[in-house]
């Protein structure tokens, strides 16, 4: 059934890429491309979660079996979790597992609906292009001064913040390659941003 | 712009972002940032990311990605399938298979923590089963929905543990807390059940409720090593061994360990899958916290909630009003926004009525959760509506809504009397810790 569904989409997807302008084409090509980055960075961060859930049951048993104190092992927790996060934000969100209301669209016309759609996404890249912009300058300023985390432990700053400006960077540019496609009404159907979300 | 105003327009932005079908997560760090540019200082924006990641640097919040990778893990193997077989069998009588598919959503709420993962996960198999034996579409969708709300009661709650970092209570009590207010629901939604059961049966005749004994062969034998860890882990937060974050790592090692050995999955696909479901969960989850946690600092920021705490103190003689008003205005947050959102704007501001009204912290965690699990219910963001209308496509909205509404009723039942008693939630953790 999955792999019937995943042909779907492959055929689906072919076909999509194949109608357009050139321009429209062009654009059409680099969000496939960008799907594909985006789930390659949901990987990491799902090689950030597995890692966060080892590393805080190693403190554990260290602690409670062996005697023995850790001090790293939160922090790393957290910070991992930061990257899972932050790192699996534009693949959570094609996939559609962020939660909206889509009451209102569903009463709208099919152009009201488009208009809808562009400005809700916009609302949404300009935020993401501020948290970008933030988070760059932040990871930035702790790497230049230097900036450690004030435990025993103490690793650089620079690294958890680097989850937020990336993260943010993959949402932006999703965002206004879909823009530029429902503006163009080429909209990318549902069943390949499932599939390729998905597998 | 007076603190009031402040709040005023920050729900009324909110409401109109949410209607622009920005997403819940988006929408909260959007309302803070655009009051920021236009009433507050534009350059205060700019720190943002450092707000974010104040918001998620938390050593109790690292409990809730690991508790959703637990849940995503039992949840994605057949442990929901066989718990709900071993019941149905257990209870072969009137109503039955109704009622074992509630004891299914409460048990599996302990071994998953999440509302929508146990409405998915016991719904699969107990709204196809409920229909083919005959019961109206109405009644096996709403028992799902209602029972899947137990997810955010019963231990570990995701509710729970945001309610006890925001609040700073401990996340054990709380725990401890929710038992026994989740069973009495539980009792209380298999009553029901009985009752639609028997009038359904008086109208349209009998219903098949035999349970099909060939699919659960050793099921019994397969579901007791997950509730083993869930009780052994607990008994590692109790026993004073690990925190809350570090039981959440261990049942996600657990659960990781007992589904490769138990059911054998092994496929790397398959893992890639959970995985991937698990990460979706987790930012979904983590940026509504991380934003929740910037509106309330913006809105702490500019008076807004200590205004609303001093109004709230001054409100009314009667307690108990100024106390339903704060439940009705959580119950009509509930409509547009996810529960753990609600938690983390709305505790920090109601909390210290609640501890100057006498209402111990513990106990209104419980009623805010309850609350919180009726907001589950109701649409539009009824998350557990959504969930069971993609499990049965056949099934109306309407229907599953109208079959939902007694189980409702029954939540705020269960509201009432954790007010009359609030020694249902208090005796528990007063007992153990």
């Amino acid at each position: 059934m999955v792999a019937v569904r995943v042909h779907a989409g492959r055929d689906c997807a072919r076909s999509w890429r194949a109608s357009g302008s050139p321009f429209v084409r062009l654009i059409k090509t680099a969000y496939s491309v960008l799907l594909k980055v985006n789930r390659l960075f949901a990987l990491l961060a799902a090689f950030a979660l597995a890692l966060a859930a080892c590393s805080i049951t190693y403190g554990v048993l260290a602690r409670n079996l062996f005697g023995k104190s850790t001090t790293w092992e939160l922090e790393a927790g957290i910070y991992l979790i930061l990257y899972a996060t932050f790192f699996g934000a534009a693949y959570t969100h094609v996939a559609g597992g962020q939660i909206g209301i889509n009451a209102l669209r569903d009463l709208l016309s099919a152009r009201w609906q488009r208009f809808h759609k562009i400005a809700g996404d916009s609302a949404t890249l300009a935020f993401f292009a501020l948290i970008f912009h933030s988070g760059w300058h932040d990871m930035w300023t702790a790497f230049d001064r230097g900036w450690h985390s004030d435990t025993i432990w103490g690793p650089p700053l620079w690294i958890p913040f680097l989850s937020i400006p990336v993260g943010a960077a993959l949402l932006v540019v999703t965002m206004a390659l879909e823009i530029i496609l429902t503006i163009s009404d080429h909209e990318p159907p549902q069943i390949i941003k499932s599939n390729r979300a998905a597998h | 712009m007076d603190p009031v105003t402040h709040a005023i327009a920050a729900f009324a932005l909110l409401v109109l972002l949410l209607g622009l079908g920005v997403p819940v997560a988006y929408a909260l760090g959007l309302t803070a940032t655009i009051l920021t540019l236009i009433a507050g200082n534009p350059g205060e924006v700019l720190y943002i990311a450092a707000s974010l990641f104040e918001g998620l640097e938390s050593f109790e919040l690292l409990a809730i990605p690991l508790f959703v990778l637990m849940g995503a893990v039992i949840a994605a193997s057949p442990a929901a399938a066989d718990l709900y077989s071993v019941l149905h069998r257990l209870l072969s009588f009137p109503g039955g298979l109704g009622i074992s598919t509630i004891g299914g959503c409460a048990l599996f709420s302990a071994l998953s923590g999440s509302s929508p993962a146990t409405a998915a996960a016991i719904g699969s198999s107990g709204v196809p089963e409920m229909m083919q034996r005959g019961y109206p579409p109405r009644l096996a969708t709403g028992i799902i929905v209602g029972g899947g709300t137990l997810g955010i009661l019963i231990p570990p709650s995701v509710v729970l543990i945001i309610y006890g970092i925001v609040t700073e209570t401990s996340i054990g009590s709380l725990f401890l807390a929710g038992i026994v207010p989740a069973l009495i629901i539980v009792l209380l939604f298999a009553a029901y059940v009985a009752f639609a059961v028997r009038q359904h049966e008086r109208s349209s005749g009998e219903l098949s409720e035999n349970a099909g004994r060939a699919n659960s062969s050793g099921a019994g034998l397969r579901v007791v090593p997950f509730f083993a860890l869930i009780v052994g882990v607990m008994l590692a937060l109790y026993g004073g061994w690990a925190s809350p974050s570090e039981v959440a790592a261990l049942s996600a090692v657990g659960a990781v360990a007992l589904v490769s050995m138990v059911y054998r999955v092994t496929a790397l696909s398959i893992w890639g899958q959970i995985m991937m479901k698990a990460v979706r969960e987790t930012s979904f989850i983590m940026l509504i916290a991380a934003f929740s946690y910037y509106l309330n600092q913006y809105l702490a920021f500019q008076g807004s909630i200590s205004e609303i705490t001093a109004l709230l103190l001054d409100f009314s003689s009667n307690r108990w009003v100024t106390l339903f008003l704060l439940c009705l205005s959580m119950l009509a947050l509930g409509l547009i926004l996810p529960p753990f959102a609600i938690v983390v704007i709305v505790a920090p501001m109601f909390l210290p009525f609640v501890l100057s009204a006498g209402f111990d912290p513990v106990w209104f965690g419980i009623l805010v959760t309850i609350i919180m699990e009726m907001g589950l219910i109701t649409p539009p963001i009824g998350v557990n509506l959504f969930v069971v209308q993609a499990i049965a496509p056949e099934v109306s909205l309407r229907d599953i809504m109208l079959g939902s509404a007694p189980f409702l009723g029954l939540l705020a039942v269960t509201a009432v009397i954790l007010c009359i008693a609030p020694g249902v939630a208090l005796w528990l953790p007063g007992l153990l810790l």
